[in-house]
C-alpha cells in the first residue's frame, strides 16, 4: 500500500470515527451540563431576539475598540474566508464533498484558488506574528493555540506545494497534504479549532443573557 | 566474416544504410528519452560500435497483449533493423520452432552467452503452492526465472504484470502472483510497467543498452526516468483546461466534446508516471485522454485496486458507515458520561446547594 | 427486427478546442533566441527539440509563423523522409523526421551553421570512397 493510498483510505476511515467521536463527546458534555437556575422573573421577553442579534453585533468589534482590534478581525476574516472558499471551491476539494454528498457544483479556477491559499497563508502568518510579537497575547497563548494554528497552516503549505508541483515525488505530496488534513480534523474536537462550533453557542448565550435582565446563579 | 563479428554500424552499410539513417533513429529514441539532443552524434556513433547482443524473452502470466504492443515498435525503419540485430533467442510467441526444440534453443543461448544475455520478461510469477498455477514445459515459471536470472546481464520486466503483479495480482490474488523484482534481487532489473507498455520505451532501453552497456537510470520503482519520470497531468495537453477550472461531467456533455479536462470523470493521470500523453499509441496515432476517457494509471503498482476508474482521485475511499455512526454513539456516551461527572463536580463545589 | 431497423445518427459535435496557443510556443521562442545568441558567439550547435512538448497545433502555428521561411529547403531520403528548411533567420533550421509511411518520428528546431542530418558521415564518405574507386576500374575495364 502506498501512502497515498493509506492517506485516502484508512487514515481517512480513521480520522473521521475519531472527529465525530470527538464532536459529539464534546456537545453532548456541554449540553447535558446543568442548566443555571431561574432566581428571578425576566424583566422582559424574547430573550432569544437578543441571543440572535448577539450572532450578528459580536461579529465586529465594539465601536470603540476598533483601532485597538479591528486588524486583528481583519485578518481573521481573511484566514476564515479564504479556508472557507478553498475547501468549498477548490475543484479537487469540491468533487471529494461531491463523492459524500452526491452532487456537484460551480468551482473557481486553480488559479484563483492559489491566489486565495497565499493569501490565505499570509493572514495567517501575519496572525502568528502578532502572537509572538504583543506580550500579553503571547503570555495567554498556550500549546493548543499553537498546534491550532500549526494544524490549520500545514494543509496550505502542503496544498500549494501540490498545486505547484514541489515535492520531489507528486503522489508522496498529495499523500502528504491529504494526511496534513486528517491531523487537522482528528485534532479538532480537542482543542480550540471546536470554536467553529461554540462560537454561534457562545455568542447566543452571551446576547440573550444580556437582553434577559434577570438573575441567575 | 562471421554475421556475429560485425558491428552494428557494419551490418547496417552492408545493407545499405546509410549514417543518416542512424542519426535519425537516433534523434527519435533522444527525442522520446529526453536525452539532450546534442548527445545524438555521440550516441549514433557508440551504436554503430554496439555488437550482436543475446536476447532471451520469457511469457509467464500474462495475456500476449504486451507483445503485441511491442511489435509495434517494430516498425520498418532502422528500428526493425536493431531488433533483427538483437538476437532474439528465445519467444515462443514469435519463434518458429516449438516443444522440445524451443527449449533446447534457449538452453543453448545461456549456455553461448552466459553472463551476458538480456533477459525480458512479460507476465507475472505465482508463488502460491511453489508457483504451481504458471507451468511451462514441466517447470514452474518460479523455478525458470530464478535460472535464467542467474546467468543473465541484466532483466526487463515489461508491462505492468511483470513489474508490479498486475492483474494477475489484483484482489484477491488467488496464485499469489508477484513482479520480477519480488523475486529477483542480485541483478540489475528495470521495470516498463504499463498495460500495454510503451514500445518507444522498448526501442529506447534496448537502444541505450546496446549504446551505452547499461540500463537506463531509473526511479524508485526502477522505471526509466527517461519515460517515467514526469506525471500523465504534467504532460498532458488538456492541462490548460485544468488550470481554468474546465471539466467535462459526463463523457458526453459539452465539456466532453470541448475536450475539457477529464480529471472530475476519474482521471488518474494526476498521479500516472507515463510517456504515453507524448509520446502517443500505434506510431503517435492517440492515446486514451485524447480518446475522451480518462487515464486508469495502468503504469502504476496496484492500479486495479485503487476502487473505481470513474472516482475523481481526490475522492476518498469510505469505510462503512456503521464505524461512523458507532463512532457518533460512543462520542454520545463518552458526552453523557463526562457531564455526570462534571454534575458531580459542580454539587461538590456548591456543597449540595 | 434487425439491427438496420434501429436508425443510427452519428453526430461528431464540434471539434474539440485544442487549437489555442498555450504560451509554450512563447517560451520555445525565447530559448531559440539563447541558444543563437550561444551559436552567434562561436558555440556548438544547439537542437531544441519539439516532439516531447505538449505543443497544441495553435502554438505549431504560432512558431511557423515567427520563425517564417529562410533560403534552403531540402528533403532526405533515408529510412523514410526527412524535410529540413532554413527559417527566416539564418542559423535557425526546421528539421521534420519521418519514419517510413510518414508518421512522424521526431521535430527539432536546430541552430548551427548546417544541421547534422545533411552531413555526409566520415564512415560513409570511406565507403563511398572505396566503392567509388571500384566504379572506376569497373568503367575501365568496359570501355576497353
Amino acid at each position: 500500500m502506498t501512502l497515498l493510498d493509506f492517506a485516502r483510505g484508512p487514515a481517512m476511515q480513521i480520522a473521521i470515527i475519531i472527529f465525530v467521536l470527538g464532536i459529539f463527546w464534546r456537545l453532548v458534555g456541554v449540553w447535558a451540563l446543568r442548566q443555571k437556575k431561574d432566581l428571578s422573573e425576566p424583566r422582559q421577553k424574547g430573550a432569544w431576539i437578543g441571543g440572535i442579534k448577539g450572532l450578528f453585533v459580536h461579529a465586529w468589534p465594539y465601536k470603540p475598540f476598533v483601532p485597538k482590534v479591528g486588524t486583528q478581525y481583519i485578518v481573521g476574516y481573511i484566514i476564515h474566508l479564504g479556508l472557507f472558499i478553498v475547501l468549498i471551491f477548490g475543484t479537487p476539494h469540491m468533487l471529494f464533498f461531491a463523492d459524500i454528498v452526491g452532487f456537484t457544483w460551480w468551482t473557481l479556477p486553480g488559479g484563483v484558488i492559489t491566489a486565495v491559499s497565499v493569501i490565505t497563508l499570509v493572514a495567517l502568518f501575519v496572525a502568528l506574528a502578532k502572537r509572538l510579537v504583543n506580550p500579553v497575547q503571547r503570555l495567554i497563548s498556550n500549546f493548543d493555540d499553537y498546534a491550532a494554528w500549526f494544524l490549520t497552516t500545514a494543509p496550505f503549505v502542503t496544498g500549494l506545494m501540490t498545486k505547484m508541483n514541489l515535492w520531489p515525488h507528486y503522489e508522496t505530496g498529495l499523500a502528504i497534504h491529504i494526511l496534513s488534513v486528517w491531523l487537522l480534523l482528528i485534532y479538532f474536537p480537542f482543542g480550540k479549532l471546536m470554536h467553529s462550533f461554540w462560537f454561534v453557542v457562545s455568542r447566543y448565550t452571551t446576547g440573550s443573557r444580556f437582553a434577559r435582565r434577570g438573575g441567575m446563579s | 566474416m562471421k554475421e556475429h563479428d560485425l558491428t552494428l554500424g557494419e551490418e547496417l552499410r552492408r545493407q545499405g544504410i546509410s549514417r543518416r539513417s542512424f542519426l535519425k533513429f537516433c534523434a527519435g529514441v533522444a527525442s522520446s528519452m529526453a536525452i539532450p539532443a546534442a548527445m545524438v552524434p555521440a550516441m549514433a556513433d557508440s551504436l554503430a560500435q554496439a555488437r550482436r547482443q543475446s536476447v532471451i524473452w520469457m511469457a509467464y502470466q500474462e495475456c500476449t497483449g504486451c507483445i503485441e504492443s511491442l511489435t509495434r515498435s517494430f516498425a520498418p525503419t532502422v528500428e526493425n533493423l536493431i531488433f533483427n540485430f538483437v538476437s532474439l533467442d528465445f519467444q515462443h510467441a514469435l519463434q518458429a520452432a516449438s516443444g522440445d526444440r524451443a527449449v533446447e534453443a534457449l538452453k543453448t543461448a545461456m549456455k553461448e552467452n552466459w553472463g551476458k544475455y538480456l533477459v525480458l520478461v512479460d507476465g507475472s510469477i505465482p508463488l502460491k503452492d511453489d508457483g504451481i498455477y504458471s507451468v511451462s514445459h514441466g517447470q514452474t515459471h518460479l523455478e525458470s526465472v530464478r535460472e535464467l536470472a542467474e546467468g543473465a546481464a541484466a532483466i526487463v520486466s515489461i508491462g505492468t504484470c511483470a513489474s508490479f503483479g498486475g492483474v494477475g495480482a489484483a484482489r484477491p490474488n488467488p496464485t499469489g502472483a508477484v513482479g520480477i523484482d519480488q523475486i529477483i534481487t542480485d541483478k540489475p532489473i528495470l521495470n516498463v510497467p504499463g498495460c500495454p507498455p510503451m514500445p518507444e520505451v522498448m526501442t529506447g532501453v534496448l537502444t541505450s543498452f546496446l549504446a551505452f552497456g547499461a540500463l537506463p537510470e531509473v526511479d524508485s520503482l526502477k522505471r526509466p526516468r527517461a519515460f517515467f519520470a514526469d506525471t500523465i497531468h504534467d504532460r498532458c495537453y488538456r492541462r490548460a483546461f485544468y488550470d481554468r477550472g474546465l471539466f467535462a461531467d459526463s463523457f458526453d456533455d459539452e465539456g466532453a466534446r470541448k475536450g475539457y479536462c477529464l480529471y472530475r470523470l476519474g482521471c488518474k493521470g494526476p498521479v500516472t508516471h507515463n510517456a504515453c500523453a507524448t509520446l502517443k499509441f500505434n506510431g503517435g496515432v492517440s492515446w486514451p485522454i485524447q480518446s475522451g476517457h480518462g487515464c486508469l494509471g495502468c503504469s502504476e503498482p496496484n492500479f486495479w485496486d485503487k476502487e473505481s476508474f470513474y472516482k475523481p482521485l481526490s475522492a476518498g475511499q469510505w469505510g462503512s458507515a456503521e464505524g461512523i455512526a458507532m463512532a457518533a454513539a460512543a462520542g454520545v456516551a463518552l458526552g453523557a458520561a463526562s457531564a455526570v461527572m462534571s454534575r458531580r463536580n459542580q454539587d461538590k463545589i456548591s456543597g449540595g446547594k | 427486427m434487425s439491427l438496420k431497423d434501429i436508425p443510427v445518427h452519428f453526430d461528431p459535435g464540434p471539434e474539440p478546442d485544442g487549437s489555442a496557443p498555450t504560451g509554450m510556443a512563447l517560451a520555445l521562442l525565447q530559448e531559440v533566441a539563447d541558444h543563437l545568441r550561444t551559436v552567434a558567439d562561436g558555440g556548438e550547435r544547439q537542437i531544441v527539440e519539439l516532439g516531447n512538448l505538449p505543443l497544441s497545433d495553435g502554438d505549431f502555428r504560432l512558431l511557423e509563423e515567427k520563425l517564417g521561411r529562410g533560403e534552403v529547403e531540402a528533403t532526405i531520403s533515408a529510412s523514410g523522409r526527412t524535410e529540413v528548411f532554413e527559417t527566416a533567420y539564418t542559423g535557425v533550421w526546421w528539421v521534420k523526421y519521418f519514419n517510413e509511411g510518414d508518421h512522424p518520428a521526431a521535430q527539432q528546431l536546430e541552430i548551427g551553421t548546417v544541421p547534422m542530418i545533411l552531413e555526409a558521415h566520415p564512415d560513409d564518405i570511406q565507403a563511398s570512397a572505396e566503392n567509388f574507386s571500384r566504379l572506376f576500374d569497373e568503367t575501365v575495364r568496359n570501355s576497353h
